[in-house]
């Protein structure tokens, strides 16, 4: 019995020595989170174009027109909110558009057959040439929209000189919000 | 004998207990966020000292500001840019992501619990990289939000 013990307390002060070792071993790895939350609000979230034409833009602005340079509030058609508690930067992406032979989307401004051009715009852009390219990925429409900021923006699609199909397209345009550094 | 192997086990809960690595709660009142509002939380995750065949355990919490229920979309995401000095690194393999389609009542807040797991051969990892998860509303009109958490790694 006392060899036992004797073994138990060697073994204990063993432990007690080798546990911070063994914790800092396993516990080498540190997570810090601020209680930070992310979030965004858009007020307008549709665009129904309707039918299109050929070699046509089309504005998603206040009045469908294009809009006035430099690029101001009165021409712009939807507002975007942080409503967030951390200053946000906000990122734009469309996808492809589906249906019938759908469409990609350009990277310039001359869209070929199977592509459309589209753009996105900000309230202060100098001129519409400023307007961001909107790909596949993200761009960054929005830098460091302070917390409770707002921002007005419009959009505008460029269509393609020919068309493979005259099947309805649809598209989904995302705005990614994320912490600013 | 008996009690020599009863005190070992003994000894070994209370090993594997102090290495138990669960995030603490984000339960602090003072922080928390508008209910009627749509928002993931945190912004920012520093993992720090990682290494290949460690894991890192976090929960990303998602709240749905809607007065119906929602279908969220929960998702690695490779970063639009990183932050000064980090390099983008093609993490998917190594995200786990516990719940991945998480449908909230109307204001219920949840945890997901994300995980990296870079396994223990990987080599050529940068010293700082960054990967992104993000949360999608399901069922959004044609422009959609995405919130998002980044993750910032730091290693050893």
């Amino acid at each position: 019995m006392k060899r036992i013990l004797a073994l138990l307390a060697t073994l204990a002060i063993f432990f007690g020595v080798a546990l911070p070792v063994g914790a800092a071993t396993t516990q080498d790895v540190t997570i810090t989170a601020t209680p930070t939350y992310i979030a965004l609000t858009n007020d307008t979230a549709t665009w129904a174009i309707g039918a299109v034409a050929v070699n046509t833009t089309y504005y998603w602005t206040a009045d469908d027109l294009v809009p006035a340079e430099p690029l101001v509030d009165g021409d712009m058609k939807g507002t975007i909110t942080n409503t967030g508690s951390v200053a946000e930067d906000i990122d734009i992406k469309c996808a492809n558009f589906t249906g019938g032979a759908g469409w990609t989307l350009s990277a310039d401004d001359s869209p070929a057959e199977g592509e459309v051009n589209l753009r996105a715009g900000i309230t202060g852009m100098a001129n519409r040439a400023a307007m961001k390219q909107v790909v596949n990925a993200d761009v960054e429409l929005i830098d460091s929209l302070a917390a409770s900021g707002t921002k007005k923006w419009c959009m505008e699609l460029e269509t393609a000189p020919t068309f493979a199909d005259g099947t309805a397209k649809t598209g989904v345009v995302t705005l990614t919000a994320s912490a600013a550094d | 004998m008996k009690r020599f192997f009863l005190g070992l086990i003994l000894m070994g809960l209370v090993v594997a207990g102090c290495a138990n690595q669960r995030p603490p709660a984000n339960d602090d009142p003072a922080i928390l966020p508008p209910d009627d509002v749509t928002w993931i939380s945190p912004g920012k995750v520093l993992i720090g000292n990682f290494y290949p065949g460690a894991r890192a355990e976090w929960n990303v919490t998602i709240h749905n500001g809607n007065e119906a229920s929602v279908g969220f979309r929960v998702s690695y995401c490779k970063p639009a840019r990183v932050g000064a000095g980090r390099q983008m690194v093609e993490a998917q393999d190594w995200v786990i992501i516990a719940d991945p389609t998480p449908v909230l009542q109307p204001k219920e807040t949840k945890e997901i619990l994300i995980a990296l797991d870079v396994p223990k051969g990987v080599r050529g990892l940068p010293d700082k990289w960054e990967f992104w998860v993000s949360a999608i509303e399901q069922g959004q009109g044609m422009v959609q939000t995405e919130l998002v958490s980044r993750w910032l790694v730091d290693m050893r």
